[in-house]
């Protein structure tokens, strides 16, 4: 229940802050590579350091990472194939793993997993459609729904981020 | 053309570089506080999965700066012996490259490995709860190579009471098998030669010849019968070779007989195989013991070479999965994470280090005790690596001994740089106190006391040959006394204990070797021993009369079941070919007259026609000279 009051909080924050749909667009990109890929790699640490650096949306990262976790854990089998086509069926890559595998620091990011390159070059591939599939949708939000209900009680409690308060108060005791 | 400061800003996040850079900073204070644990449960890990069995360390200190890591108290579990160590060591310390280690590979350059402790007791059970599926498929196999070995059996039994010949069954015995076999053979030959000989039957064509011969013999040459006899002589010729060709199948027919014959009839020493195999099975089921010193050896030693080359085969097959030739790309599991684990493909062709190396590791070793073998010793390893094709330096390892009694010398060579295992290993130790042997034909163990051992291996590819050998002056007979000088009945316990008893009372020293060869995968055992020899002769001394008694009855019994079988082939077959004999005798003498009628008739016809024609040559002249 807590990660759903979460997820709730961190939707409204990414759609009605003050970010341009683009920055939450982007926020989003960058944050499915957490959901997407192993979470506890080399890789996203770089990807944390670009949304930290650049001026993204964070809570469309949290938003975007929180979206795609689920999505990751199901298309793993995918990955899977994906990353073993890439890496034991492809002779042309061989060189590109053999560089990386041998590679300081980057050998360290794991990248010759099945599981991890699957991961990295589906959200490569995902991320643009992503981007811009996002940004269509915020513009859109913000246009229609946002505009009609911006002053609803449920928009300012969801913004003054007291629904878990409220949450905690009715919850039945453990 | 200069960038606008204004639009850096609106792209860039100035201050979240120092969020992140505390970010990293936090990261990094996190993996110090838990590096000396990671370690730990790495190694505890990386362990269990190679042996089997559970490794514990008591504490793992890591310092990055120095490259030196420490680990104190290891245990590593027997997987056999669940509540015994394989080894203990009280510390072990290494020299890291840090080079390496940004390629996440482990370059150990030097390790220091000190009070190493053998078959040590554990206080906990050393068994996994969830063992390494590709070390259980290993004891698995090597467990159904072990079952599937024959352990010859030195079973008396068979000597005291009555030989009972009845078990002896005349369908298992191969001659008798052989003979239904070539009956039904003899058969089908003789329905197949009935066949064939329908088939070229003579009649229809002798019946034509004689109608020509006839022609020919009526046949008298006059001025106007003349002009038949090219047409009657072109009509004998035709008949002639007709019967010649006639001769030639009943001659193949003749030589196919025989050859077929000649095939199914069993040669004498293809008769003294199949009774050989008959007296070794009807053997089998009496149990009467053999005296022969190969066969007594693996019937003593055979059970216990077996339980000390299981572990021996599983270690050398381990060294392979951990130590692969090559430089093909290997897949191993991902690491364990709540995603999925995929697999980790180790790309070994090109890589500046393997993935684990140990380049020079010094270990001081003790053995506890008061035994022979008891005192210190230092071992060093160089090249250990588990990409040796990377690396291109065979692993060598060498034993000495500091202080003690005894002497040991190891000396290894792991070369899997190629695609072709070459590995040797020689091990001598002398002064050891050997183990007792269990010897369960005679009810006791053989005490090898103090002793040398030495242990060869040798493998190239999948071939493997491998020595254990152990030779004593110190044996002695542990089992419960036998009274040697009472009559005791033969083949009973009490007698089996006291031939040996005499036997290894009358042996100076000991020597036995267990070893394997072929194919790692299925091995053939090895036991030889000068004892079997001597029991043998022992044996066949105090009761060569009796077996070799037994074994006449049985060679009896086997003759007596085999013998009415043979004959009666021997019969059919001499039966089939006196009958093919005589019909393909007779046709070819039919033939023959027919041939030598034909032949008669031609020749005269041709005389003849010479004779005709001179003499109208002389009248056609005086005729001429007349009329002139």
């Amino acid at each position: 229940m807590y990660w759903i009051v979460k997820f709730i909080q961190s939707l409204a924050k990414a759609l009605n802050s003050e970010g341009t749909p683009g920055q939450v667009a982007a926020g989003i990109a960058l944050g499915a590579c957490l959901g997407l890929t192993p979470l506890v790699s080399l890789h996203n640490l770089l990807i944390v350091g670009l949304i930290l650096f650049f001026r993204v949306s964070v809570p469309g990262a949290t938003l975007g990472w929180m979206v795609f976790t689920p999505v990751g854990f199901a298309l793993d089998p995918v990955f899977h194939a994906l990353g073993t086509a890439l890496l034991a069926e492809s002779s042309a890559l061989r060189p590109l793993w053999v560089a990386l595998y041998n590679m300081p620091v980057v050998a360290l990011g794991n990248p010759t997993n099945t599981i991890v390159i699957g991961s990295i070059v589906g959200w490569v591939v995902g991320a643009v459609p992503i981007f811009f599939g996002a940004r269509a949708a915020v513009a859109w939000y913000r246009a229609t729904i946002y505009e009609r209900y911006r002053d609803a009680r449920l928009f300012r409690a969801i913004r003054a981020s007291k629904l878990y308060g409220a949450y905690r108060l009715f919850r039945p005791p453990s | 053309m200069t960038e606008n400061p204004s639009t850096r800003r609106r792209v860039l996040r100035p201050s979240g570089l120092s969020v992140f850079a505390g970010l990293v900073v936090f990261v990094g204070v996190i993996w110090w506080l838990y590096a000396d644990r990671w370690v730990e449960r790495g190694v505890e890990n990386t362990g269990a999965s190679l042996t089997g069995a559970r490794v514990d360390v008591d504490a793992a200190d890591l310092r990055p700066t120095e490259g030196i890591v420490r680990l104190t108290g290891l245990q590593v579990a027997n997987p056999d012996q669940p509540m015994k160590n394989l080894f203990e060591a009280e510390s072990i310390v290494g020299q890291v490259r840090i080079d390496p280690l940004l390629q996440k590979k482990v370059v150990l350059e030097r390790v220091e490995v000190l009070g190493v402790r053998f078959g040590t007791d554990r206080s906990t059970s050393g068994a996994l709860e969830n063992p390494d599926p590709a070390a259980g498929a290993l004891w698995r196999e090597i467990d159904a190579w072990a079952d599937a070995i024959e352990v010859p059996e030195l079973s008396l039994d068979a000597l005291t009471g009555v030989v009972r010949t009845e078990a002896i069954s005349a369908d298992s015995l191969a001659t008798v098998r052989f003979a239904r076999d070539a009956l039904l053979r003899v058969d089908s030959l003789g329905d197949s030669w009935d066949e064939r000989l329908e088939r070229i039957d003579p009649r229809p064509r002798i019946d034509s010849v004689r109608a020509v011969v006839e022609r020919l013999e009526q046949f008298r040459l006059t001025p106007t019968t003349a002009l038949q006899l090219p047409g009657l002589l072109r009509d004998g010729r035709s008949s002639l070779e007709s019967l010649t060709s006639l001769q030639r199948e009943v001659a193949a027919l003749d030589d196919s007989v025989r050859t077929a014959l000649a095939g199914v009839v069993p040669t004498a020493e293809r008769l003294a195989e199949l009774r050989t195999r008959d007296l070794a099975y009807a053997r089998s089921l009496l149990d009467l013991p053999s005296l022969e010193a190969p066969s007594v050896s693996p019937a003593l030693f055979g059970g216990t070479a077996l339980s000390w080359m299981r572990p021996m085969l599983y270690w050398a097959r381990t060294a392979e999965r951990f130590l692969p030739p090559g430089l093909d790309p290997r897949n191993r599991p991902g690491p364990r994470r709540a995603r999925a684990e995929g697999t980790t493909y180790d790309f070994r062709r090109g890589a500046e280090w393997p993935a684990f190396l140990v380049e020079q590791g010094d270990v001081t070793l003790s053995i506890d005790g008061r035994g022979a073998a008891a005192g210190a010793y230092t071992a060093t390893v160089r090249d250990l690596t588990t990409t040796p094709a990377a690396w291109s330096e065979p692993t060598t390892i060498l034993i000495g001994r500091e202080a003690g009694p005894s002497s040991i010398q190891l000396a290894a060579s792991l070369d899997h740089t190629g695609d072709v295992l070459r590995d040797s290993l020689e091990l001598v130790v002398r002064g050891l106190e050997l183990p007792a042997v269990s010897v369960s034909a005679f009810g006791g163990s053989l005490s090898l006391g103090v002793g040398d051992q030495r242990v060869s291996a040798r493998r190239v590819g999948d071939e493997i040959s491998l020595r254990l050998e152990w030779s004593s002056d110190d044996i002695s007979w542990q089992g419960a006394g036998v009274d040697t000088t009472a009559s005791l009945a033969v083949g009973s316990a009490d007698w089996g204990r006291g031939l040996v008893q005499r036997a290894v009372a009358g042996l100076e020293r000991i020597e036995l070797t267990v070893g394997l060869d072929g194919s790692i995968s299925s091995p053939s055992l090895v036991v030889e021993s000068n004892l079997g020899g001597t029991v043998a002769a022992s044996l066949r001394r105090e009761v060569g009369r009796e077996i070799e008694a037994a074994e006449n009855r049985v060679r009896a019994e086997v003759a007596a079941q085999a013998a009415p079988h043979v004959e009666r082939l021997e019969g059919e077959v001499e039966r089939l070919r006196a009958g093919v004999a005589e019909e393909v005798g007779s046709r070819r003498a039919e033939v023959e007259a027919m041939r030598a009628r034909l032949e008669a008739q031609i020749e005269a016809l041709v005389g003849g026609a010479q004779t005709e024609a001179k003499s109208s040559t002389t009248d056609r002249r005086s005729a001429s000279r007349t009329q002139w």
